[in-house]
């Protein structure tokens, strides 16, 4: 078992084992580059509470292969929504109780960690943290959307109006 | 969003449209992401079929078209010609100056909310707009209307915004443009491709040197002419013919229009300056069958050889170029720039014919299962076919239609089939293996295309039993199975690929026009729009829409009018005496109007109707009173498509109806509400051997429901109208009902000038123009269904992604409109 050095962006040293976090396409490309190493490798934009979760997250999936799948490129479709809506509903079912509970979290950590798993490239976990962003939108209205992102609407009573009248993509 | 663009888009790409409408509204940054280019385009590519939209279609020098045969529709592509390849760069520059419009947010979104809104309308059947072009100018005399008048449409064709018919006699085609201000869109596109020629000659796929957006004048002018829920004044073109013509087609960037005069003769025109420019003539005895003008050419099928001309300077390109064909050809285009024509014939056999193969026989045979094309007389033939973006094939019979991807020679240009299906129908007696067709998994194209080989090699084997069934009477299937044996290299050949269904038969109904979203069927009045892509096997799914809600009411010389007030107020004493007798829904009614206060008019109106009455069939008697028998038989029918139903349906209470109840369910209720009626009038006390299915209740619902949604229905019914009358009124009313979801004001409807007006208005025209042509309806109801209005049938079709347009017996052409 080769356990592989990583320091976060405090400056910790973090040692995992490599077929845990060869998870990651970046690590994994890393190592594919200069070979197995004990210099410690630097991740400055993964601070440490963030690669412990991640780590967390790969070692409960460090078996399961099936996840290591590439992302959805197609966009959603709005009539309506069914092959998205059926594709994220077969993203979530994927999910087990872990992943629930894994994205039981704040919003800011929820977002480093989609900032991480991109940086990392480790696929199911970020499509895992961006289906659980995405769903905090979903079925909400614009003020709903305001409150949980905590965003001040900027507009001017004009542009709001003109905003809704340019934009009215859908009857109802 | 404190994440980096790149996730916000991710994220974003996880939304409907509809969420990223409601993301776009948060704040001033959100707007900016949520209506960001890489995420509305898509949805718009996915949507639809984009460069149909005839704001982009007039920034393009090709076209797309739809109309009843020998359709095509080009985007790419290119015949041998000299000044070929300066064309194509000029069509190309062309194409990326109008990509520039997408690059406007204002432009993504505007087009993103007319193809949602329109699919939404498409789907469920609610048109924003009918527009009613009459045959002749309404401005004139009588004698006016007389010489211009040429009978009922015969051919109708649509694109690019421009709908075109010519009528029986065939004298002169009359084209509307349906909203001039694009040509403002293709003037500012020309002068932003004059200003950035060499920019745009520097773009490559990927990438190239910065382009200026469009100015925000242009975009405003942009945008007023995509305004499509305003009413738009449809330009007139009248191009008076040399010739009687019986086939035409045009190409709207060039302003050629072509005819077919007589069987052998192509009349080419400018319709620009109405003048006659060339006359070609075909080789050969055959009279021609399809025509087709694209670019600079003109393509005619005459029996099974095609001919192909230059229309600018009349040089013979092909002359009777020998097909595989063994019956005459319906429809003929220019498939490619390889060389490549594609036609289909009366027996529903599509044929790819190269120019250059030395022997365009056997060797040039598309290569697809051929099956479903094989099927004629009652079940389909004559076919059309339109060809959509080059790729996508749609073809259809009379009852049957079918969709297909088309995919040049050659391994490269096969699609990844990874979810592609094969599913070519089978017989039932198929074995059941066979039935599912064949996934392709593999994402190698040279595997994919050993799979596609042996999957044709199954259907090849499935002709030869098909045609050992079926030799004495379609001789066809043994000519087929000789020549399928196809011994063109694959790479070679064409490839079609069934990509979402079985090319069936339709259960009813006529085929009006499909393209790869949707098919449109004709059921006597109703028009039923089919979603190809939510079809499941044997259960089209789709909405119903009349395509005629004109008011069959015009005018002040007709009889009936508004009901009486005694006959709402009887209705609603009549519903407080069933209330307070609590009679079970089972239970025969009286006849609540034997003691209505009808006035001395309305009795009047019962005169002079029972003496209509009289002429109806066997089943009424002479007295105006109907046999209940007869009435009760209706209920087994559905008036939607005319056949008999295996059951009758059950009774839909009008207290049930809203906005959102489907047509089919309206006009259920309201056909029972019309029968419960009579059958009260006419048989109000205790018919010995016959039970009425309707309730007390019922029948005061069916007064309630009738006097305030149809109060003309309601009336005729109260003054005995024969009940086939009522029934061939009825769909008006229910259509009427249903567009204006139970509100007030019907869809618009605007006539010729591009103002609102009245179906009333409508209407009244139709009949001056009837009265003065001396034209009469083998049927008209007075006070129900007017002369012009039973003269609506229609007999001609076309479509394009927004529009249904119709050609009709008395001459009208009618636009629907969904965007």
């Amino acid at each position: 078992m080769t356990l592989i050095k990583l320091i976060t962006a405090e400056g910790a040293l973090i040692e995992v084992e490599q077929d845990i976090i060869e998870q990651s396409g970046t690590i994994r490309n890393i190592l594919t580059d200069i070979g197995l190493t004990d210099k410690p490798i630097p991740l400055p934009n993964v601070s440490g509470p963030i690669l412990t979760k991640i780590i967390e997250y790969c070692m409960h999936h460090r078996h399961d292969t099936s996840r290591r799948r590439q992302p959805p490129s197609q966009p959603a479709l709005d009539t309506e929504s069914d092959c998205r809506e059926s594709a994220i509903e077969e993203a979530i079912a994927k999910m087990d109780d872990f992943d629930h509970e894994f994205c039981r979290i704040d919003q800011g950590t929820l977002f480093d960690l989609l900032l991480a798993a991109n940086f990392l490239d480790i696929q199911p976990l970020l499509d895992l943290t961006g289906y659980t962003v995405a769903n905090m939108m979903k079925g909400k209205t614009v003020q709903e959307i305001r409150d949980t992102f905590h965003v001040r609407s900027d507009f001017t009573p004009e542009e709001e109006e003109q905003v809704m009248k340019e934009n009215a993509w859908c009857e109802n | 969003m404190r994440l980096p663009y790149d996730l916000s888009i991710l994220v974003a790409q996880l939304l409907t449209t509809r969420e990223l409408h409601v993301c776009s509204q948060v704040s001033r940054s959100w707007h900016a992401l949520f209506t960001d280019e890489s995420l509305l385009l898509p949805r718009i590519q996915q949507l639809s079929h984009f460069d149909q939209e005839p704001i982009m279609y007039y920034s393009l020098s090709t076209g797309h078209e739809s109309g009843e045969s020998d359709e095509g529709d080009h985007k790419h592509g290119n015949v041998e010609e000299p000044q070929g390849e300066e064309a194509t760069s000029e069509r190309m520059l062309e194409e990326r100056a109008n990509s520039q419009w997408l690059k406007s947010r204002r432009v993504l979104s505007r087009m993103l909310q007319k193809l949602l809104n329109r699919n939404r309308r498409w789907g469920r059947g609610q048109p924003i707009m009918r527009v009613y072009l009459p045959p002749v100018g309404l401005d004139g005399t009588q004698g006016d209307i007389q010489e211009e008048w040429e009978g009922g449409v015969k051919s109708l064709k649509m694109k690019g915004g421009i709908v075109a018919a010519i009528y029986d006699k065939g004298l002169s085609v009359r084209m509307w443009q349906l909203d001039s201000s694009y040509d403002e869109v293709k003037r500012i596109t020309d002068c932003y491709l004059k200003d950035n020629r060499e920019a745009l000659l520097a773009q490559t796929k990927y990438g190239g040197p910065g382009l200026p957006p469009f100015s925000e004048s242009d975009i405003d002018a942009m945008l007023r002419g995509s305004r499509s829920d305003k009413p738009k004044h449809a330009l007139l073109t009248v191009v008076r013919l040399r010739q009687a013509a019986r086939l035409f087609d045009y190409f709207i960037t060039s302003k050629t229009l072509a005819v077919v005069a007589g069987d052998y003769e192509v009349d080419v025109y400018d319709y620009g300056t109405k003048k006659h420019r060339h006359t070609l003539r075909v080789s050969g005895e055959e009279p021609i069958g399809s025509l087709h003008v694209w670019l600079d050419y003109i393509v005619v099928g005459h029996g099974t050889c095609i001919t192909l001309w230059n229309h600018r300077t009349g040089a013979v390109l092909e002359d009777a170029l020998a097909t595989a064909h063994n019956a005459p050809i319906n429809g003929v285009f220019v498939l490619d720039d390889k060389r490549h024509f594609m036609s289909i014939d009366s027996k529903g056999i599509m044929v790819v014919t190269n120019r250059e193969a030395p022997v365009p026989l056997v060797d040039t045979l598309l290569d697809v299962p051929l099956y479903p094309m094989i099927m004629e007389g009652e079940t389909g033939a004559p076919y059309a076919m339109r060809l959509l973006h080059a790729s996508h094939l749609c073809v259809w019979g009379k009852y049957a239609f079918g969709h297909y991807e088309v995919y040049e020679p050659g391994l490269a240009s096969l699609p990844p089939l990874s979810s592609l299906m094969l599913a070519p129908p089978l017989p039932d007696e198929a074995e059941p293996e066979e039935s599912e067709g064949e996934k392709f998994a593999s994402n190698d194209p040279r595997a994919t295309l050993v799979q596609l080989e042996a999957t044709h090699r199954e259907m090849e084997l499935m002709y030869r039993d098909m045609a050992s069934d079926r030799d004495n009477i379609f001789p066809e299937g043994r000519r087929i199975e000789r020549q399928r044996r196809n011994r063109v290299p694959a790479d070679e050949r064409y490839h079609l690929i069934n990509i979402d269904m079985p090319f069936e038969e339709s259960p009813n109904g006529q085929v009006l026009c499909a393209d790869f979203r949707r098919a449109l069927f004709v059921f006597g009045t109703f028009v039923d729009i089919y979603d190809v892509e939510k079809r499941q096997e044997g259960k089209p799914k789709g909405a119903p829409f009349g395509i005629f809600p004109v008011d069959p009411l015009p005018g002040t010389e007709l009889l009936a009018g508004p009901p009486s007030p005694s006959l709402s107020v009887a209705a609603a004493d009549e519903e407080q005496r069933m209330e307070e007798q609590e009679m079970e829904d089972s239970e025969w009614v009286t006849d609540p109007s034997d003691n209505d206060d009808h006035s001395v008019d309305e009795v009047d109106e019962v005169d002079e109707v029972d003496e209509v009455g009289e002429i109806n069939e066997a089943g009424e008697a002479d007295d105006g009173r109907f046999n209940v028998r007869h009435i009760l038989q209706h209920l087994g029918f559905g008036m939607h498509n005319g056949d008999p139903l295996q059951s009758p349906p059950p009774i839909v209470p009008p207290s049930s109806l809203n906005a959102s109840s489907s047509i089919l369910t309206i006009e259920t209720a309201v056909l029972q509400s019309v029968f419960c009626l009579r059958i009260s009038l006419d048989a109000p006390h205790d018919p010995p051997n016959e039970s009425s299915p309707f309730s007390a209740k019922h029948l005061a619902e069916s007064r309630e429901f009738l006097g305030k949604h149809m109060p003309e229905l309601l009336a005729a019914c109260l003054a005995r109208a024969p009940v086939d009358s009522l029934i061939s009124a009825a769909p008006y009313y229910i259509q009427r009902l249903y567009e204006s979801r139970f509100g007030n004001e019907p869809v618009a409807t605007v006539d010729h000038r591009g103002e609102r007006t009245t179906g009333q208005k409508v209407a009244s025209d139709m009949e001056r123009i009837m009265r003065a042509v001396g034209v009469q309806p083998l049927w008209s109801v007075p006070g129900i269904v007017s002369p012009a209005t039973a003269m609506m049938d229609f007999v001609s079709s076309a479509m394009d992604d927004s529009k249904v347009a119709v050609g009709c017996n008395n001459g009208y052409v009618v636009i629907t409109c969904f965007d």
